[in-house]
């Protein structure tokens, strides 16, 4: 069993379909573990299964987290103030392998870029094409 | 004076169902948190204030705080998605002067000497003598974790109990 590196918190636990799917381009990527929020968690039901992972990774590492607002990134909030691990909302495909690709090729995260290509990964693919095109002809 | 559209009791407070669900069905554009923990926690205050969905204000207000904004200005304006983290805070401010029509019980945490009634929602003893005094005085009092869910009388959960 390889150390976690990176904890994916998510509603219902689709982080584990995320990863199932991330494999396919990366590999295997053991290193990223999640604890599902199900519907009959209480705030502390869940906090406690997340302080217990968490006690097992190194602070170089990373939770990911679905929704702002929602109990997973509130309960990451706590959790990863009180370990000193990097907290990141707004989990998605590009995210993932980013994030993945870094350990897998460094063994390491650089924050700031995982920040920035969570960012920059949400396109309006059709109109970016088309504004290319167009300063192309232009 | 502010209209109050929802007053839910909810243990885990502003979470994924409050902000995504009832935030639009109730219409309301503001939440006041009322718990006098969370005011003593500035970060975690952060995190609940820095989460709200876009053009929802948020007050959090211990409940001594509440009960005296209530009486200055009933809330001020707007409309209000009050939210507390269980029944005794509801039935302390009820008290104190904040008589709310109907509460809403979402989801409250478990506990061994507590017994699931529905869904996610669980009552012990002293809730149950809390929400018959709350009834007594004719509050309109439903259980709802999500909209989609037909809201279960107090009566049909006293039955489970």
């Amino acid at each position: 069993m390889s150390e976690t590196k990176i904890l994916l918190l998510t509603h219902g636990g689709w982080g584990m379909s995320l990863v199932r799917g991330v494999e396919m381009i990366l590999g295997k990527i053991d290193f990223v573990k999640e604890v599902p929020l199900l519907p009959n968690d209480t705030l502390l039901d869940y906090k406690k299964k997340v302080i217990a992972i968490s006690e097992k990774m190194s602070e170089d590492s990373l939770i990911l987290t679905d929704v702002l607002g929602g109990t997973t990134t509130n309960v990451a909030a706590v959790v990863g103030r009180q370990r000193g691990i990097k907290v990141i909302c707004g989990l998605n495909a590009p995210l993932l392998i980013t994030a993945s690709s870094s350990i897998i090729f460094s063994n390491k995260l650089d924050f700031e870029h995982l920040l920035n290509e969570g960012k920059v990964s949400i396109k309006d693919v059709i109109e970016e094409a088309n504004k290319l095109l167009m300063e192309k002809d232009g | 004076m502010a209209e109050i559209v929802l007053c839910r009791i909810d243990s885990r407070l502003i979470h994924g169902q409050v902000m995504t669900k009832w935030v639009n069905q109730s219409q309301a554009n503001r939440i006041i948190v009322i718990s006098d923990e969370l005011v003593k926690d500035e970060f975690m205050k952060e995190i609940y204030l820095m989460s709200a969905p876009q053009g929802i204000k948020v007050n959090v207000m211990s409940r001594d705080e509440a009960i005296k904004t209530w009486k200055e200005n009933k809330f001020g304006s707007g409309k209000v998605l009050l939210l507390l983290p269980d029944i005794a805070y509801i039935e302390y401010v009820y008290n104190q002067g904040i008589k709310v029509d109907t509460i809403q019980i979402g989801g409250l945490g478990g506990a061994p000497n507590r017994k699931v009634v529905f869904q996610n929602i669980t009552l012990d003893d002293n809730d149950i003598e809390r929400l018959k005094r709350l009834y007594k005085q004719n509050v309109n009092i439903i259980f709802q974790t999500i909209p989609e869910d037909s809201p279960q009388t107090f009566e049909n959960i006293l039955k489970k109990y």
